[in-house]
């Protein structure tokens, strides 16, 4: 990311104390005194608390990702922060053009054909009449729908909606982009364009506020992340720091439910992406299940199958015999580019001179990702052994001095 | 409290959004009278159609089966006399039905995306009225046609007097469709009143049949008034303001200022409600 000096014109989004409440409504009663009160211009008696006391600022090119579990209110923050919903308290200004990719085809009607909706649709984003006539082009050439752009919408499959819907968002060249776990909408070739798309938004100096669930998005996307825990704002600061923390709270919460954290998983298909081959090697040789000594180096080495003979990455993890992870590392974090063997076809090699794993079977997991290092394909497990007598305990030996 | 706009460049994208609004506005409109009455094979001619027959089975039952006399309605024809009254009063029955339920029938999108509530209930009532209005000038014609003697040329105040109408049912609208998101019966009740509310607006019949110690009440149902108005002006071609036109006019700007008011209040907290 780019670094700039931030000067107050650059924040384009301030929150202050953000709370929002919403009535309880279980008989009608409540529900006439709930209009006589919003009449009068008071507060409804009975309420839950969905968000309390949020305040955070957002800067020129500096993403923020919303973390938090299912219902902690992370939507309801993003809706607010998008003009759909007003705060109950709390003040917010927005400078600047804000797109919203909360709900992808939310605008469409289903009668009228895709050239009317999005007519509407960029509408209801605010722009001109003038604007929408020049971008209708733009629109129709990104959503790549063909013909049916001139049918009604009642006979577009799901896929067809929602690509519509990010052409209208994407074309009108927000300052803000606001999305909801939507790096992938459509089949794999919209995703894509998606990824691609995203990629030249941040690269133009586009800020992006959004909330996921993948750690993995949060922390090469943003600077930094905020964590909403039951409607409060738990933890806001570095991308890493608050994901690491939050995943060390899930770790420890599905140590307490024996339940599987949520994790970013995979996407598998045929057509995409892939790891073809993976080799752990011992003295420059390939080896089935390895064995290696302490102070070793182990090697890995594979092929990436790419369906577009762009430059894939790979995502190599090693991790106990059970699962627990010890170290993973991608090549587009560490800049490394693949060697193109062939057409389509790629090769990676990884070292870890001077293994200091304490003995015990371990698992090499290697993952296929896209150039852009954004979406996760398949993986390949490959098992080694660490042999050697020690009583340490742990799983490496770390560096240390007694005295 | 709310969203506050600074800085210059936010000035100029405020102006930008009020433009686009308007634009947002005449899109709903169009999607309005297109989803009506587009749908259908026949479209276009069931706006019309459904009128003409509720218009000719009234003339049937109260010229041929009650034979009321033509001195009943001022010597013109049955057909012109109700025709006249008719179609204003449809436009004014149907713009409420269907703004009352406009905005909840909208939540997915007062759910999911930012727009200025009021352009649903703007759109819903002017694409009935226009219609209307469409359907009227049509039967105007028709009636001439067949040699009644209607006074086209007071048509621009006789379209005044609709327009003041349009002001008023646009401010009912914004009341009870901010009302029908918190309370559901709302529409259950504005039905039921408009069927009273038919028999109690002199439509099928003149005002003079009322006796004299009801015609006060009748002077409270704005209906009935402008109704009154839109027969003087195309039947008898007279048009005499008083001080109760003005009145009426100021009526009506208020109905649509309080009701303006009062859904921008509710308008807020639909998406908590709806």
């Amino acid at each position: 990311m780019v670094e700039k000096s931030v000067t107050p014109d650059d924040c384009l989004i301030e929150l202050d104390g953000i709370t929002k409440c919403y009535p309880k409504l279980r008989t009608s009663g409540d529900r006439v005194s709930a209009l006589w009160q919003v009449l009068r211009g008071k507060e409804v008696s009975r309420q839950h608390q969905i968000l309390s006391d949020v305040s955070f600022n957002l800067y020129r090119g500096e993403s923020l990702g919303i973390i938090g579990e299912n219902g902690a209110g992370k939507s309801t923050l993003l809706k607010i922060i998008a003009g759909v919903i007003n705060p109950t308290r709390g003040k917010i200004v927005v400078n600047g053009r804000m797109g919203a990719l909360l709900e992808l085809g939310a605008g469409f009607h289903e009668e009228h054909t895709g050239r009317e909706n999005i007519r509407i649709a960029a509408g209801l984003m605010g722009l001109s009449r003038e604007e929408i006539k020049a971008k209708t082009p733009q629109i129709i050439e990104f959503a790549d729908i063909g013909s049916y752009i001139d049918e009604p919408i009642k006979h577009y499959s799901s896929g067809m909606v929602v690509r519509l819907g990010f052409a209208v968002v994407s074309t009108m060249q927000p300052d803000i982009l606001i999305t909801d776990e939507v790096f992938a909408v459509g089949d794999e070739s919209f995703q894509k364009k998606c990824t691609a798309w995203l990629h030249d938004f941040r690269e133009r100096g586009g800020t992006l506020l959004f909330c996921s669930h993948s750690m993995f998005h949060v922390q090469k996307l943003c600077r930094h992340a905020c964590w909403i825990h039951h409607g409060k704002q738990h933890m806001y600061g570095d991308a890493f720091e608050v994901t690491q923390q939050y995943l060390a709270y899930h770790e420890k919460k599905a140590e307490q439910q024996k339940q599987p954290s949520e994790t970013n998983q995979p996407i598998e298909n045929a057509n995409e992406y892939r790891v073809e081959q993976l080799h752990l090697l011992q003295t420059g040789e390939i080896v089935i299940d390895p064995v290696y000594r302490l102070g070793e180096t182990l090697s890995i080495t594979g092929q990436v199958w790419s369906p577009d003979d762009r430059h894939p990455n790979v995502a190599v993890g090693l991790l106990r015999a059970d699962g627990t992870p010890v170290y993973g590392s991608t090549s587009e974090i560490a800049g490394y580019q693949l060697k193109r063997l062939d057409a389509q076809q790629y090769e990676f090699a990884i070292n870890f001179p001077d293994l200091v794993l304490l003995p015990g079977s371990y698992i090499v997991k290697a993952h296929a990702l896209d150039p852009e290092g954004m979406r996760l394909f398949d993986t390949v497990e490959a098992q080694f052994q660490i042999l050697g007598q020690t009583r340490e305990f742990g799983f490496c030996q770390l560096k240390h001095q007694w005295g | 409290m709310s969203r506050v706009k600074s800085t210059k460049q936010s000035k100029i994208k405020q102006q930008v959004a009020h433009s686009s609004g308007f634009h947002l506005f005449v899109e709903f409109l169009k999607r309005e009278l297109k989803n009506r009455y587009l749908g259908s094979t026949a479209g276009v001619f069931w706006v019309f159609a459904h009128p003409v027959i509720i218009l000719l089975i009234y003339s049937f039952v109260f010229s041929v089966i009650f034979r009321i006399r033509s001195t009943d309605f001022g010597g013109v024809g049955f057909l012109p006399f109700v025709a006249v009254g008719l179609w204003p009063w449809l436009a004014f029955s149907e713009a409420l039905q269907r703004s009352v339920t406009s905005v909840e029938s909208s939540a997915s999108l007062i759910k999911k995306i930012k727009f200025p509530h009021e352009i649903l209930v703007f759109s819903s009532v002017i694409a009935v009225y226009l219609i209307h209005l469409l359907g009227l000038l049509l039967v105007f014609g028709a009636l001439t046609l067949m040699g009644h003697n209607l006074h086209l040329i007071m048509l621009p105040i006789f379209l005044l007097y609709f327009l003041l109408q349009m002001i008023m049912s646009i401010g009912i609208g914004f009341m009870f469709s901010s009302f029908q998101v918190f309370l559901k019966d709302v529409s259950q009740i504005v039905n039921s009143v408009m069927m009273f509310l038919f028999y109690l607006t002199p439509i099928l019949y003149s005002i003079t049949l009322v006796p004299e110690r009801y015609r006060d009440y009748y002077q409270i149902n704005p209906l009935a008034f402008l109704i009154g108005r839109y027969r003087e002006l195309m039947l008898a071609g007279e048009w005499n303001p008083q001080p109760m036109d003005l009145i009426a006019v100021i009526a009506s700007i208020l109905v649509f200022v309080i009701g303006y008011q009062l859904f921008k209040r509710c308008s807020r907290r639909f998406e908590e409600f709806i």
